[in-house]
């Protein structure tokens, strides 16, 4: 018993990595129909800031937190300007599929380059001590990743309910042209939206950085499984992104402790394609509201 | 307020526009009429800044707007009704009324739009009863309203009507027309596009008849209203 | 010397050249080192393997970011059969491409079905499992370490060696490309490109997306795993490292950077990536390169290299690479042959289409309510009212675009009902109020993918161009210019669709619904945009086509044209049928001038 709830308990927290990072996707998604491929490896940079800030620079952690999402999210709005504003061009273009990878991998063999292939976990201020809970426990740590996430979806959802650029968001993901007409630049609304989800990855990659060791090439596997989150939930729904990033993390850590470690991988993507075989557009699509908030 | 000067717009071969001039006086509705492909949607696209001219130039209140694109054009007081409607289907009526106040938004408070909805909701009850339903649920005519309100909001002093009567039963269309009236009695220039020549006319001070990117009549609208060829050009010819 | 000349002698230099090519590059197994000849061979394998992804991703529009992994299929079950069970390279081979068929075909399914940017994660996330795998699953695949002394093939008593290796994997990849060219020759290229650019345009001919793609991704996956056992079997040695992410990314940049869809582009591809980074001697910052230069390709030459040379030569030299044969086999001209003789016993009898109370709604915006009309076989029925009115709705819920809420359909007294293809199936052709040509194929294969369906070309005689298959094809092409003869198209059919002028392209339009061999043809304002001679013209073709049998049902709003052509009008307003009857009565009908022209009275306090 101790030990399912062990499992859940680290699931969840995984989970919660899971669901920043596939809020990021949704954001972007949403709005103009295109994400950033390169999501995984940004999240990667945010981590791997994080570590070179506090080990190497010496920085204390606050002002390495805060530098590392900001230089995530400016460097987010970069690739929007390069990468996806020219090719951004309606649903079946693919080009910025193909330039948004190109730029992961870029990004990935400059870190290499910088960084070099180490792994390094960056001590947590939250500090190593543990919660107990029943006969499971948790590090402090890993806890807090819980109202994080909990804390970023509410400030997601008041953005897109009150915020004025909330609304303007959702204006453009539902009719770009019109937009236009209401005086507004609707290339700002996009690259709004990017720089968002940039602090999303940012801040996914930071907080990863506490608990896990983090290495340059974990960005691409960890970006897929963030996509595989925002496609089965279905990537207009905040809530149900950050329930499915929860389920997902638990569900990997179950089998792989009950079915197979080496085949983990396997089971979970072909769920995510059992699922999408049952509905494309994910579980919790909303099909008329392009941002169910 | 608004002048249009020689205006000229192709589409790859094709010329949309061929050198058009149009005047729009202060307070004025100004139709103008023609049959499919004539280029009416066109010039009032291009108005706006959503198409970019090859030649000609735009004036609003003599200062030359001919390369300011569609968003900013938006803030210097002129709104697009356009064809089709296009509501935010997605968005709660409201929040359709809200993006017309444009960028003015982020300084409206809760209250004052409140108060800016009352007259609007007086003239259309439809949408305060619907006020919070998404967009998409509204009837053809209802959408209408909508974007008209949602024009109007902003107290525009241009406003441009790309064929409100469509796909609208007629009684429906007498309501939108009155609203337009009201409009230009508050002092608010409308250039209307509008393919019910005989309403348009009725309702407009002067007409222009554009026929395959020219203007090929133009006029105060009692005199186009007797025209024999106008008549002939709706039903006879096209 | 004019364009036809020189692209008479371009195309007798096309076989000359290939000789001299094939001569050298055979020549080059014993003229060069082992080291060169490894590179050679490289490029044979990788231009094998994106052969298969340029049908995928240039004819089908499908970016696969995993074919690496399906090359692993085929390398990692070859490699398995061979040293585990001892079976011979060829039976083992086999296998492999057994092995990438079927994964491949598994991955195809959702792929194909739900598109856009699930495609490319459901691609990228089987080719990372694959890798995972591969390590994973060490008891199998060896780990990380992979499997080494993989036998190379024997022949009769002929042990192969590189050179000999070198010179199979030159032969298939020659016929890998001849593959590639012959499927694009044939209704199946046709069906792949049409479907990629436009599903509706494509369903309205009855041509569904899934059956052509899946066959694109089904190809690539058995070119993709032959070329991996290929491999595996040369290099003796395989491990993971081979077929990580960036290994389907770099197949991908070769389809890219040679210039997807077009023949030669993976060739092309393959040399440059192969060789590149041997000259720069690059040892760190390669996958940086590549990404770079991917960018580079997407930024500046979105057409790859050889779309760009050959873009080039058409409009330089006026030459292009014929995708189809001149010639005619018969100088006959068109009767009503072209049509089937059935259709013409219907003439008069009764309704060809028959409509009853249809409605349809978006949203809250009623679009049609009540429709109810009948259209008498073998008479041009024309759909008049104003803008915004319901017509390309009902002509929509007519063709099965969209489905009616409510309402019954008959078409010659059957029921009526189901997908835009299915009812091109029943004979229902149409064409659309933008036209919606297929702007890759010349304008010949546009009317051609009209006939894919009643043509049912088999995939092994497409790929193979049997002589049955170059029948077919023949009588299919002929069939194409009586039908463009019979709209009297007088341009160049070997030009892409997409440089006609407009009205040219309505017409062919009209061409491609009829190679359907329909019983009722619906046209959305396919007047609009034309000239008056082109009017003219299409007014005779419409009398014509009546003549032949068919049930015309025309959208229209140059009314003079109406009431010249039709037997008979329906006129919508708001959604609603405010009268059906003859053309002279209806037009005059006060309601109806009301209609167009709103003259009645405005409301009092609006009035000056």
């Amino acid at each position: 018993m101790s030990l399912v709830l062990q499992l859940i308990i680290s699931g969840l927290a995984v989970g919660c990595l899971y669901a920043v990072i596939a809020l990021g996707y949704s954001l972007t998604y949403v709005v103009n129909g295109t994400l950033n491929m390169s999501q995984g490896q940004l999240v990667m940079v945010g981590g791997v800031l994080l570590f070179g800030f506090t080990e190497h620079a010496g920085l204390p952690f606050p002002l390495a937190f805060a530098a590392s999402i900001i230089v995530v999210a400016l460097l987010n709005l970069v690739i929007e300007r390069l990468a996806i504003r020219k090719f951004d061009k309606g649903a079946n273009s693919v080009e910025w599929v193909l330039s948004t990878i190109a730029v992961g991998i870029i990004i990935q063999d400059v870190a290499l380059y910088f960084n070099g292939p180490d792994e390094g976990v960056v001590p947590s201020p939250a500090g190593n001590g543990m919660l107990r809970i029943a006969e499971a426990g948790i590090y402090w740590k890993e806890f807090i990743f819980f109202p994080i996430v909990g804390i970023l979806l509410a400030l997601l959802i008041l953005f897109y309910q009150k915020s004025h650029w909330g609304l303007w968001l959702r204006a453009t993901a539902d009719n770009r042209t019109a937009v236009e007409m209401m005086g507004i630049n609707s290339g700002r609304v996009v690259a709004v939206a990017y720089v968002l989800s940039g602090l999303l990855a940012g801040i996914g990659g930071a907080l990863m950085s506490t608990n896990y060791a983090v290495s340059v090439d974990v960005g691409l596997p960890l970006g897929l499984k963030a996509i595989s989150v925002a496609i089965l939930a279905g990537v207009n729904n905040p809530k149900g992104i950050v329930g499915t990033g929860l389920l997902l993390g638990v569900a990997e850590v179950f089998i792989g402790q009950y079915v197979s470690t080496a085949f983990r991988e396997m089971f979970v993507y072909g769920i995510v394609i059992l699922v999408l075989y049952w509905k494309p557009m994910g579980l919790f699509n909303v099909r008329k509201t392009l941002v169910k908030v | 307020m608004l002048s249009v000067n020689g205006l000229a717009v192709r589409y790859g071969p094709v010329e949309a526009l061929k050198g058009v001039d149009i005047e729009v006086k202060q307070g004025e509705i100004v139709a103008i009429i023609g049959s499919n492909g004539a280029g009416k949607s066109t010039l009032l696209q291009t108005v706006l800044g959503l198409v970019k001219p090859n030649s000609g130039t735009v004036l609003l209140e003599g200062k030359d707007i001919t390369a300011t694109p569609a968003n900013r054009t938006a803030n210097l007081g002129v709104s697009l009704v356009p064809e089709g409607r296009e509501v935010f289907g997605t968005l709660t009526v409201i929040e359709n009324l809200r993006m017309g106040l444009k960028q003015k938004i982020g300084s409206v408070r809760k209250e004052q739009f409140a108060r800016e909805l009352d007259p609007l909701y007086e003239q259309f009850p439809k949408l305060h009863e619907r006020r919070n339903q998404l967009a998409y649920t509204l009837s053809g005519g209802e959408q209408q309203m909508l974007v008209l309100a949602r024009a109007m909001i902003s107290k525009p002093k241009l406003l441009l009507l790309d064929e409100p009567s469509l796909g609208l039963a007629p009684i429906i269309v007498n309501e939108i027309f009155e609203a337009i009236y009201g409009m230009a009695q508050g002092g608010t220039s409308i250039l209307l596009v509008e393919q019910m020549a005989h309403k348009a006319l009725h309702l407009a001070s002067r007409g222009y008849v554009l026929d395959k990117g020219t203007v090929a009549m133009s006029g105060p609208s009692e005199d186009l209203l007797r025209d024999e060829r106008m008549v002939k050009a709706y039903l006879g010819a096209h | 010397m004019n364009g036809i000349n020189k692209s008479r002698i371009f195309r007798r230099s096309v076989p000359v050249g290939g000789i001299v090519a094939a001569a050298a590059l055979v020549s080059a197994a014993w003229t060069t080192d082992t080291y060169m000849l490894n590179l050679f061979f490289t490029i044979g394998i990788y231009v094998i393997t994106c052969v298969g992804m340029n049908i995928l991703v240039g004819y089908c529009g499908i970016v696969s970011i995993g074919h690496a992994g399906l090359m692993a299929a085929g390398a990692y079950t070859s490699a398995i059969a061979s040293t585990q069970y001892g079976l011979n390279f060829w039976l083992s081979a086999l296998a492999g491409i057994a092995v990438s068929l079927l994964i491949g075909s598994i991955i195809a399914i959702p792929t194909i079905k739900a598109g856009g940017v699930y495609l490319s994660m459901i691609t990228i996330a089987f080719g990372v499992v694959v890798h995972e795998a591969l390590i994973r699953w060490d008891v199998v695949t060896g780990g990380p370490l992979g499997i080494s002394g993989i036998p190379k093939p024997k022949l009769g008593g002929y042990d192969f060696d590189l050179q000999s290796m070198y010179v199979l994997v030159l032969v298939i990849a020659a016929a890998s490309l001849v593959l590639a060219y012959n499927i694009r020759r044939s209704a199946w290229g046709r069906s792949m490109i049409a479907t990629k650019e436009n599903e509706i345009a494509a369903a309205s001919l009855g041509i569904r997306k899934f059956k052509p793609q899946f066959v694109g991704f089904a190809v690539s996956s058995v070119l993709a795993g032959l070329a991996g056992t290929l491999y595996a079997h040369t290099n003796s040695f395989i491990s993971p490292d081979t077929y990580h992410f960036q290994a389907s990314v770099q197949l991908v940049l070769i389809v890219i950077l040679g210039g997807s869809g077009t023949l030669l582009g993976p060739v092309i591809g393959a040399i440059i990536l192969v060789f590149l980074p041997e000259l720069l001697e690059m040892e760190k910052l390669r996958m940086a390169l590549y990404g770079g230069i991917m960018f580079a390709v997407l930024y500046f030459l979105p057409k790859g290299i050889m779309g760009t040379l050959n873009d080039w030569l058409e409009a330089r030299l006026g030459l292009k690479l014929a995708t189809q044969e001149d010639g005619r086999l018969i100088n006959a001209t068109s009767d009503g042959t072209l049509f089937e003789q059935e259709i013409k016993s219907r003439i008069g009898k009764a309704a060809a289409l028959r409509l009853d109370n249809i409605h349809k709604s978006f949203g809250g915006l009623k679009a049609l309510s009540d429709v109810s009309f009948a259209v008498t076989a073998g008479t041009i029925h024309s759909l008049v009212g104003p803008n915004g009115a319901g017509k390309t709705t009902l002509l929509n819920v007519i063709s099965g675009l969209y489905a009616a809420e409510s309402g019954t359909m008959e078409l010659h007294g059957t029921s009526l009902s189901g997908s835009l293809s299915s009812v091109s199936g029943l004979g229902i052709a149409r064409t659309f109020q933008h036209s919606r040509l297929f702007k890759e194929l010349t304008v010949l294969e546009n009317v051609m993918t009209g006939m894919t369906v009643k043509a049912k070309t088999g995939l092994g005689a497409a790929m193979l161009r049997t002589p049955g298959q170059r029948r077919k094809e023949k009588l299919l092409r002929e069939k194409a210019h009586l039908l463009l003869d019979l709209i009297g198209f007088e341009g160049n059919r070997h030009m892409s669709a997409s440089q006609l002028p407009y009205g040219h392209q309505r017409m062919v339009e009209i061409a491609r619904a009829l190679a359907t061999g329909p019983s009722v043809l619906l046209l959305d304002e396919p007047a609009a945009g034309m000239t008056a001679a082109e009017i003219k013209q299409l007014e005779d073709l419409l009398k014509q086509l009546v003549h032949y049998g068919l049930t015309i049902v025309l959208i229209e709003h140059h009314m003079d044209f109406v009431q010249r052509v039709s037997d008979a009008v329906t006129v919508l307003d708001f959604g609603r049928v405010i009268g059906t009857g003859k053309p002279e009565e209806l037009l005059n009908d006060p309601r109806v001038i009301q209609a167009y022209l709103g003259k009645e009275e405005v409301a009092a306090d609006a009035e000056r």
